[in-house]
């Protein structure tokens, strides 16, 4: 299933919460020292995969893993083993989501990786508790960094910039699916010279256009129902983006380029399908309580930027196509009769009736080409870091309606659990239907 | 075996709807997904071989997209049918 660093997290606290419910054996102690070499690799690994901002303050937490973590090849250990080493797996797979190239903010990096340092260094201090605790019963002692790690006091927090990392797979149900899809025949029919035709570059950057409108429209619509921050700058540059993909849907008349195209043709179906059965109703764009009666604006809103994500590397791969067909090895068609030749080779042309030439090394038509899609991905590269931003700002809220009349207003104290769950909840993609997960914990 | 001639006119029409549905001042979302949904026919159509696109006068693209539909259905063939089907289901959304 499509998994972010935020559900990641989200499933780390639940791990941990496993294992301080467990009580550890006796026996188990040189087995979790083991564990402990693996967890404290996996979390300098994360570290590491995060972004990282030059005055990072997180070098003592490095110092300490360091002297704990396990040399490579020395995990991973057998099962059965303790919950640890679910903890080290949902940490190891934080850190390949982390890896996943994203175009982000400087902001949004910033938190989410002093998200990611302070729910690692709070979530390895529950561990180390928990080992001490065990270790004591026994009569065994933990190592010093054991206990160093154990005395933090780390508030961690999580920020909604973690949506930034998401990996999307094939088999995922709804828009991640049909996105994850589209990417992958939008790139082997853009980059294989046997596939590659004009109506495939045009529709994969109408394709883009479509990723842009709905994601402007899922933040509109976040932003009326109060979930988003004012989406007005957003929107802006969301439609800005689509305008320009629009415009590089355009070729001239003269130029063509043959080939098939069958397999993006059924992914771009398939993701126009997802698109509108999610978003629209009776053609036009679906109203926010309609449109977020089964999924939250955050989630959306994460699964459009993942979209967007997408759209911004098919992007690359259409420009790069158009670049190709201007100073590359150029495979473009031109009409016969804007190829000016010499007398005898023009009357041979016409005697043969060609009305399609090879463009001339020379002539460089595809030059009008290039620098719309240039200006296309330019605008989708600075509109798709805008909606990240729009979860982390506070959100405006609608103005509160004074109906309380004579009505005494009686504060609702939370359950901070139960609370925490809610926002779990609300965090979490939920899966609509029994999924195959890309990512195994 | 289509006539390339009808197909080829077919693609005219198709081209200028796209054109039109798909213009940078379009706002309408009905107008994109149409727009998108007549790139990817046009993509199959072309794949038939038609080789020369005729030109063909400017016309609203509901009109332009029944007139192909029209071309398409002189073949007689099930996948064209049903491509003109599509269409003129297009056609219809888009007027």
């Amino acid at each position: 299933m499509a998994t972010s660093a935020l559900d990641l997290l989200i499933a780390l606290d639940t791990r941990l919460a496993d294992l301080e419910a467990t009580t550890m054996l006796p026996g188990s102690i040189p087995r979790v020292r083991q564990e402990w070499g693996a967890l404290a690799r996996a979390s300098l690994q994360l570290l590491q995969a995060r972004p990282r901002h030059p005055n990072d303050s997180a070098r003592r937490l490095e110092a300490l893993l360091n002297s704990l973590a396990a040399a490579p090849g020395d995990y991973p250990l057998p099962a059965p083993g303790t919950g640890l080493m679910a903890i080290t797996a949902t940490i190891g797979c934080t850190a390949e989501v982390m890896r996943v190239p994203a175009v982000a903010s400087p902001t949004a990096r910033e938190q989410a990786g002093e998200a990611i340092r302070t729910n690692l260094e709070a979530g390895l201090a529950r561990v180390a508790r928990w080992t001490q605790r065990g270790f004591l019963n026994a009569g065994a002692e933990s190592e010093p960094e054991v206990a160093r790690l154990a005395g933090s006091d780390t508030d961690p927090h999580r920020s909604p910039a973690l949506q930034t990392w998401r990996i999307i797979g094939p088999t995922d149900p709804g828009i991640d699916g049909a996105l994850s899809r589209w990417e992958r025949a939008a790139t082997e029919t853009i980059t294989s010279p046997r596939l590659v035709t004009q109506l495939a570059l045009q529709l994969a950057a109408a394709d883009i256009a479509l990723v842009c409108a709905s994601a402007s429209a899922v933040m509109r619509n976040g932003a009326d129902a109060g979930a988003l921050s004012d989406s007005s700058a957003v929107c802006e540059a969301l439609d800005s983006a689509g305008r320009a993909w629009r415009e590089a849907t355009r070729w001239p008349a003269e130029l063509r380029l043959g080939g098939r195209a069958s397999e993006l043709r059924q992914a771009s179906a398939d993701l126009r399908h997802h698109l509108d059965g999610t978003l629209r109703t009776r053609g036009d764009w679906k109203r926010p309580d309609d449109m977020f009666a089964e999924v939250t604006a955050e989630q959306l809103v994460a699964v459009l930027h993942s979209g967007l994500q997408s759209a911004i590397r098919v992007g690359h791969q259409v420009a790069a196509a158009f670049d190709d067909l201007t100073h590359g090895a150029s495979r473009v068609w031109l009409d016969a009769s804007h190829t000016p030749r010499p007398g005898p080779v023009q009357r041979a042309l016409d005697s043969g009736r060609y009305e399609w030439l090879p463009d001339p090394a020379r002539f460089h038509s595809g030059e009008a080409l290039v620098p719309a899609s240039a200006e296309a991905i330019d605008r989708l590269v600075r509109a798709t870091p805008l909606t990240i931003e729009a979860l982390t700002a506070p959100a405006t809220q609608p103005n509160p309606i004074d109906d309380e009349g004579p009505w005494e207003t009686v504060q609702v104290v939370l359950d901070p659990l139960r609370a925490a769950q809610e926002r779990a909840l609300l965090a979490a993609i939920a899966p609509a239907e029994p999924q195959t997960h890309s990512i195994g914990l | 075996m289509p006539q390339t001639h009808h197909l080829g006119l077919a693609l005219s029409y198709l081209s200028l709807a796209v054109d039109q549905l798909l213009a940078a001042e379009q706002a309408s979302p009905v107008a994109l997904f149409a727009g998108v949904e007549c790139l990817e026919i046009q993509s199959q159509v072309s794949e038939l071989g038609p080789e020369g696109v005729p030109a063909v006068a400017v016309v609203p693209p509901s009109d332009a997209l029944a007139l192909a539909a029209d071309l398409l259905s002189l073949d007689g063939g099930a996948e064209l049918d049903a491509l003109a089907q599509q269409l003129r289901r297009l056609s219809r959304a888009v007027g």
